[in-house]
Parts: C-alpha cells; structure tokens; sequence
C-alpha cells in the first residue's frame, strides 16, 4: 500500500532523513518508534505532503505522491493526527468532522449530508452527545478522539498516527489503543502509528520500525526489535519501556 | 462549485420567514419616513458600508485581513465612470463591470498575497491600496487625476430611486454572502482562518478557497463603488482610495462582532450615522470617533456586540463563535 | 565636473540624509516589534506629538530643536508608558488582529485630536540653520537636514549600544528570541514590554524634533511616515536592527532618485518603493536581512 524508498529530508545543514526506505502492506498496524528527534513526525510529514524530500520515492497504492500538495494527498485517502492535536476551535464538533466528511471524502457530499455522516462518526467514538459544542470544552483524551474522528471522516485507507497518546493517563491510555486497534480491525484501515508510550505500542502493532537521527535501525516484529542490539543502544541513556 | 451555486438557489427559496428579510423589508420603507434627502443620503451610505463590511468580514473569515479593500471600491468608481466617459455605457450597465475589474484586482491580490499572513498580508494589502490610488493621480489624462471627474448623477440626482437602487444591491450582497455562511464554502474558509495545516490535511486547497475568499469579498464592494460615482456624480482618488473605506469595514465588524452576519451589519448601522452627525456638529476631526469607537470596542468589547448579545440570552454556543483566532 | 554626476551625488546625498531620519523611527518601530510580537500603527503619532511638542517650545518659548530633544524624550516617554499601561498591555493573549485594530484606533485618535487642536496647518520650525547650505565639494545640501542627520546618526549608534552591549539591551534581544526561556531566567517581560514600548515612543519622539526643523509638522505626517516604516521594517526584515537601517536608506535614495529622474516626480515614488517592498515579500518574505523563520 505504502512505498517509501531511499527518503532523504535536510533542513539547512540538518539531514532529519537519511536514506529511509520501508514497505507498508494493506491492513498492518505499524509502530514508528524512535528517540526523541529521530525524524519520526518529519517522515510523516514527508508523507503527507507538508514537507518535500530532497530525494526519495513515495508511492501510495502504486501513485507516486512526491511533490503532490498535502490537500492532494488527503483526498487520494491518507489521515492524519497531529502530535498537539489541532481542533478547528471556532467550529463545533460536528462540523470539525463534517468539513473533512466535505472536502476530503470520497464523494462529493453536500453540507447537509456530511452532517449527518459526521454525526454518525461522532456517535461511533461516543462524541455524539457534544456535536454541538466547539472543542474548548473537550478534555484532552476527547479532544485526540476528535482529531481520530476527523481524520477518518476522510474514509482513508492510511492513517497516520503522531503520538497519540502522550499526555494521557493509564487508563485513558488502553482506551485510545482499544479505539486504534478498532479502527484497523472493523474500518480495515491500514495505520502508521509514531509512539512512545513503549508497553501499549509494542502490545498492539503487528510491525515496528525503528528510526534513529534520520536513518531506520531496525525493522521487524515488537519482540525482534526489543531485543535488537542497535535499538538498544540507540535508547540507551533513555528511559525504556516507558508508561 | 455548480453545488454551491444550487445550494445557494435552495436556500434563497426557503429564506422567506428569516431576519434577513425583515431587515429589507424595514429598509425598504425607511424612505417613507426619512423625508429629508440629507437623511437619505445617510440611509444610503449607511448601506454602501453595509456591504462593504459584511464583505470584509467574509475575507476575514477565511483569515485574511485586509487593509487595502478601498481599492476594490475604488476601481469599481473608476470602471463605471470611465466606461462612461470614454464609451458612453449607461452607468446601470457599467456597474455589472465594476463587480468585474473589482474581482479581477481581487485574485490579482489574492494571489499576491498568497504567501503572506497577518500584518505583512495586512501591509500588503494596504500598499496595493496605496499604489494603485497613487496610478490614478499620476495619470491624470485619462482619469482625471487629484482633481477628478464630474460626471451626471444617476436618476438625475433622485434621491429616493439612488436609495432604492442601493437597496436593491445591498439585497443582492446581502443574500449571496448570508447563503455563502449557510453553505459548505463557508467551512472552508473558517477551517483555513483556525488551522491552515490542518485544512490542507482533511483535503481542503489553500490556494483555492483564499482567492475564492479575496473574490466573494471584493465583488460587492466593487459594485458599490460603481454606483457610488455617479450617486455623487463626482469622482476623485481621495474620496474613492480613501482609507476609512478601507478602516471602517473592520471598526464595523469588531464593533458589531466579528466572524458573524450581523456584526457588521449592526456595526455598520451604529458607526455611520454617528460619523455622519459628527462631521455636520464637528467638521474638523470628526473622524477622531472613529479612534475612540475602536479602542473602547478593542479594550472592553473585542468580540463585539453580538457576543455580548449572546452572553446575555445565556445562548449555548450553537452557532461557530467569532473573536479568537484557533488557540490550541 | 560633469553637472550630471554632480546632481546625481546630490541627489544620493539627499537620499542618504533623509533615510537617516527614517531610519532613526524605523529601528524603533523594529525593536518594538522584535520585543512585543506586535505592530504599533500608533507609533507615526509618537512622531507627530514630538515634532509638534519641539514646535510649541520653540514658538513659545524659543528653545532651540536641539535643545528640547531630551524634553521631547522624556515626554514622550511617559506618553508611552500611559499608552501601553492602559490600552496596549490589557490585551496580551488576545486575537492578533485586536492589536492591529487597537493601534490604528489610537493612530486615528491622536491624528484627529491633534487636528482639532492644531488645524491642519503645515509647521516648521525656523531654526537659524534652516537655510543655510552646506557645501561639500560641488555638492551642496541643507545644514539642517545634516545636523538632523548627525543626531540621528548617534542616536541610532546609541540604541544599537544599548541593544548589543547593556543587560538591558541583552534582555530584549533574549525577550525577542525567546521569550518563554527569557521569563525563566527571570526577565520581567511584563516591565520590558512596556520599557521597550516607551523607548520606541521615545526615539520616535526625537524623530519627530528633526522632522519639525527639516520638513514639516502637521497631524497626519506621522502615519505618512509610519506606513513607509512599515514598508522599509518588512524590507529589511521584522526584528532585524540593521534591516531597518538598510530599508530606510533605500527608501531615501527611491524617493530622491525617483523625484529628481522619473517624470512627474515624486508622485511616483510610493508606487516605486511598494512595488519593491511587494516583490521583497513575494521572492523573499523575511526582508533583506531578516532571518529565516
């Protein structure tokens, strides 16, 4: 589903990307992980369109996608979340879901009809009851299940996840994974998942890939990875197993 | 875009029993009861600003603030006037051209403006303001130059038909731009004021909707400053660049509140009047209300009128709520 | 020599003087907004009140410009200080757009009170070296607008001092970069806020004195100059002390070159120096020496 192949990203003198190259297939749950600074969201942001690599092929569903505008991107089908969740403050809930039902969808749908579809999305994630309300008077855990929402008011079949769980508590936490997990189960949508909350990623994805200053370390599965030698050392100095 | 267009069909049908209309019915006797053409003369600026604020505020929806909307008005005075002079077109024939070269400097400007944010997308604007009040002096041969035009008034100076004539096209502004609120377009803008990045990422063209917001708010402006040459039946870039045109829409919006329908409307009806009173009782610095107005509203009101409104009907926030830029 | 390059010179010099004085408000303008996020459209009022302060004193009590600039200074000061204690400082954390709306109510209030008060008549002040050229070479240009000039000059040498090399001047460069580690490390943002607002007051004060003995005073001149400010602090970048200074010389060559060599004049000049400032905009947003967001 995913291509990418030999992405490189510099900022000025700073290389965030070196040469990073993996494969996604259809229905995966992928972690990204990585040390604070790895390149993670930068490589989301490759993805999506906000940022152009300097070298490097993309290719989603066998498109290439480099160079595309972000919005593009969006409409051929992939989501995202922010790692500061960014709801549209001046707008209600439903209408936070409806817009992206609208402009990102896969029909084109009138106002009235992305409505009610984005009331529907909303009751799915227990949100229903607040569709009128703009996210100011959200908690936080509402607030990222919003921004889940929304992102999947575009029915993508990509989605990018940017630490989705920071800042939640133990409990919110197997929440939010047991959500994540639905999606990719009951929508089938394939999901790429930046974390750093080790114990909740490592339980749920079915792949892990490991960036490290740019370049990927390590690829394979949760238990192949912990126990890689490199990943170790790239941790090392880092708290492990966090949460 | 057809989409809009029918939706924008639907909802003028269904529109009967709103404010909206009861507002132009109430408009459209003001005349009966406003005798002296003075009074009228009020009642008809007060509606050019109208549409000039509620146009602003549409661009400002989309969150890009304009310093420069004069120039929309402006070029829609000269247009209509120099169709005139050098091709004899009927001024009622001219104005459709203002609503024209108006949009035409709109995506010029919009485009210019593409890359620009806040005050350098407020400077900007100003400076296209600017400059192209500064061509119109500087070319005197063709339009007249500092000293202007003269030109014969509209109706022959009739009073109560240039009223309705304005009337009609405030209706017109005002329908199309409360639609353009109802529908899906409206989203959009709102989506790109509170979070560029986002809206790109749920699909959304940046570049499309800013200039789709620079044109909707210059096409009625532009046709009021067609109409407004030959109401005075005179024409000079001081009067028609000037830039209260440019101040008085955002005073109006923050006035009324901003990011609403009525804001500006309200805004409008209350600023007008008072500056016109003004400059009778007090020629000199009369516009010294206009700095008052603004800093008392900015220091104690800054979501304006309506909000203040709301507050008080205890009104659950139904409705999107104007006056902070996003924050996280 | 050839009249020609003579003239040129001439007209470079003029330039050169006049962006001086530009330049003296435009750094102002700049620390204010490297400082405080924020874009003053009052700021051409604090020239306006200076240039009409150093007139009255002059007028009516004959001190020389030279002499009232540390009364125009501490005056201006302290307007600053009211201004920012009571309008500007409430505001913080409010929507962007309420400071660009608050600063052009104050501008048009002080423009407006200030043409009640004083018509709209043209003031000057009539010092005894007013008219006196001053020769250079084949080159001559008025002594007034050379000692205008000159005390621009220090002035301007005075604040980049204060900027580069006192802690004062170290806390508004931190405050600019960063202000959440500044506050950490114990800055009183707050109370630099408001000195950095009232020392920008202040030197758009004495901006003012030398406008009133070179060119003229009337209500409106400080928002003429405080829009080509704007123009030559975008230029040369938001935040940058010596953008400003680049900006605002090259504005005083375009306006001096464009009112001697471009047929009608100085007309031309504001086109000519906004198209400029918008090709800077497009091609290169941060201004010629501004730093890359």
């Amino acid at each position: 589903m995913l291509e990418v192949k030999d992405v490189y990203k510099r900022f000025g003198g700073l290389e965030a990307l070196k040469g990073v190259s993996f494969c996604v297939n259809k229905g995966e749950l992928i972690g990204l992980i990585g040390p604070n600074g790895a390149g993670k969201t930068t490589l989301f942001n490759v993805i999506s369109g906000l940022l152009k690599p300097e070298k490097g092929i993309i290719k989603f569903k066998g498109i290439d996608i480099v160079g595309l505008r972000p919005y593009e991107i969006a409409r051929l089908g992939i989501g995202r979340t922010f790692q500061l969740s960014r709801p549209l403050m001046d707008m209600t809930l439903l209408d936070n879901v409806a817009v992206a039902c609208i402009y990102g969808g896969r029909k084109r749908v009138g106002l009235k009809e992305a409505r009610s579809i984005a009331l529907e999305k909303l009751r799915l994630v227990g949100l229903a009851d607040k569709a009128h309300l703009t996210p100011k008077s959200l908690t936080l855990l509402e607030r990222k299940i919003l921004e889940i929402s929304r992102a999947l008011a575009l029915d993508p079949e990509l989605l990018l996840l940017d630490e989705p769980l920071s800042g939640l508590s133990p409990r919110e936490i197997d929440m939010h994974v047991s959500l994540i997990k639905k999606i990719r189960e009951d929508l089938g949508v394939t999901v790429i998942w930046i974390e750093h909350v080790m114990r909740a990623i490592m339980g749920a994805v079915d792949r892990v890939i490991v960036l490290h200053q740019g370049a990927k370390i390590a690829e394979g599965s949760p238990r192949e990875v912990a126990k890689d030698s490199n990943v170790i050392k790239a941790y090392l100095g880092e708290e492990y197993a966090k949460g | 875009m057809i989409y809009a267009l029918r939706e924008l069909r639907s909802k003028f049908k269904s529109g009967i029993k709103n404010p909206l209309f009861i507002f132009v019915i109430l408009l459209a006797l003001l005349p009966l009861a406003l005798q002296e053409p003075y009074l009228l003369y009020v009642a008809t600026l007060v509606l050019i600003y109208i549409v000039i604020a509620v146009s602003w505020n549409i661009l400002a929806e989309s969150g890009q603030f304009s310093l420069g909307h004069a120039a929309f008005f402006g070029i829609g005075a000269y247009t209509s006037t120099l169709l005139y002079k050098y091709f004899l077109v009927n001024p009622l024939l001219g104005m459709p051209f203002s609503a024209l070269t108006s949009c035409a400097l709109a995506l010029l400007m919009g485009v210019i403006c593409l890359p620009l944010r806040e005050f350098y997308l407020a400077i900007a604007t100003l400076a296209l303001s600017e400059v192209l009040r500064t061509i119109v002096i500087m070319l005197p041969e063709i339009t007249g130059g500092a000293v202007g035009l003269g030109i014969p008034p509209l109706f022959g100076g009739n009073r109560v038909l240039n009223y309705y004539l304005m009337l009609a096209i405030a209706v017109i502004a005002l329908s199309t731009l409360y639609a353009v609120r109802r529908s899906k377009l409206y989203l959009a803008l709102v989506t790109l004021r509170c979070d560029e990045v986002v809206a790109s990422s749920i699909g959304i063209n940046p570049v499309k909707y800013r200039l789709y917001a620079f044109l909707l708010s210059a096409l009625f402006p532009g046709l009021c400053g067609g109409f407004f040459s030959f109401y005075v039946g005179f024409i000079d870039p001081f009067s028609v660049f000037n830039i209260e045109i440019s101040i008085a829409p955002q005073i109006m919006s923050v006035l009324g509140g901003i990011y609403t329908f009525w804001g500006p409307i309200i805004g409008a009806l209350i600023i007008e009047p008072v500056k016109e009173f003004l400059r009778i009782s007090m020629p000199t610095g009369y516009l010294v209300v206009y700095g008052i107005i603004m800093i008392l509203c900015i220091r104690f009101l800054p979501r304006g009128i309506m909000e203040a409104l709301k507050a008080y009907t205890g009104m659950s926030e139904a409705v999107p709520v104007g006056g902070r830029k996003c924050s996280r | 020599m050839d009249p020609s390059i003579i003239t040129f010179f001439q007209v470079m010099m003029c330039g050169l003087l006049v962006g001086g004085l530009y330049a003296l408000f435009s750094v102002g303008l700049n620390v204010i907004f490297g400082v405080m996020k924020i874009i003053n459209f009052a700021h051409g009022e604090f020239l306006m009140l200076g240039g009409y302060l150093t007139y009255f004193l002059f007028m009516l009590a004959n001190i020389d410009p030279l002499l009232s600039i540390p009364i125009t200074m501490a005056l201006l000061f302290l307007v600053g200080f009211l201004i920012e204690k009571s309008l500007i400082k409430p505001l913080a954390g409010g929507p962007p757009y309420s400071y660009i709306l608050l600063t052009l109510g104050i501008s048009i209030a002080l423009q407006n009170i200030a043409l009640i008060l004083w018509t709209g008549n043209y003031r000057s002040v009539p010092v005894w070296y007013s008219a006196l050229p001053l020769s250079i070479g084949p080159i001559s240009v008025g002594l007034s607008l050379v000692v205008a000039f000159t005390v621009a000059v220090i002035l301007t040498a005075i604040l980049y001092v204060l900027l580069k090399r006192t802690t004062f001047g170290k806390s508004v460069r931190a405050l600019s970069q960063n202000p959440e580690l500044a506050q950490a490390m114990g800055i009183n943002v707050s109370k630099m806020y408001t000195l950095t607002f009232c020392l920008g007051a202040m030197v758009a004060g004495v901006a003012g004195s030398l406008v009133a003995f070179t060119m003229y005073i009337f209500p409106s001149v400080g928002f003429e100059i405080a829009i080509k400010s704007f123009c030559i602090v975008i230029l040369g970048g938001l935040g940058s002390f010596g953008g400003a200074i680049v900006g605002a010389l090259l504005l005083g060559l375009a306006e001096s070159f464009t009112s001697v060599y471009l047929p009608g004049g100085s007309g031309w000049a504001p086109v000519v120096f906004f198209a400029v400032l918008l090709i800077t905009l497009v091609v290169k947003p941060q201004g010629l020496l501004g730093a890359k967001a």
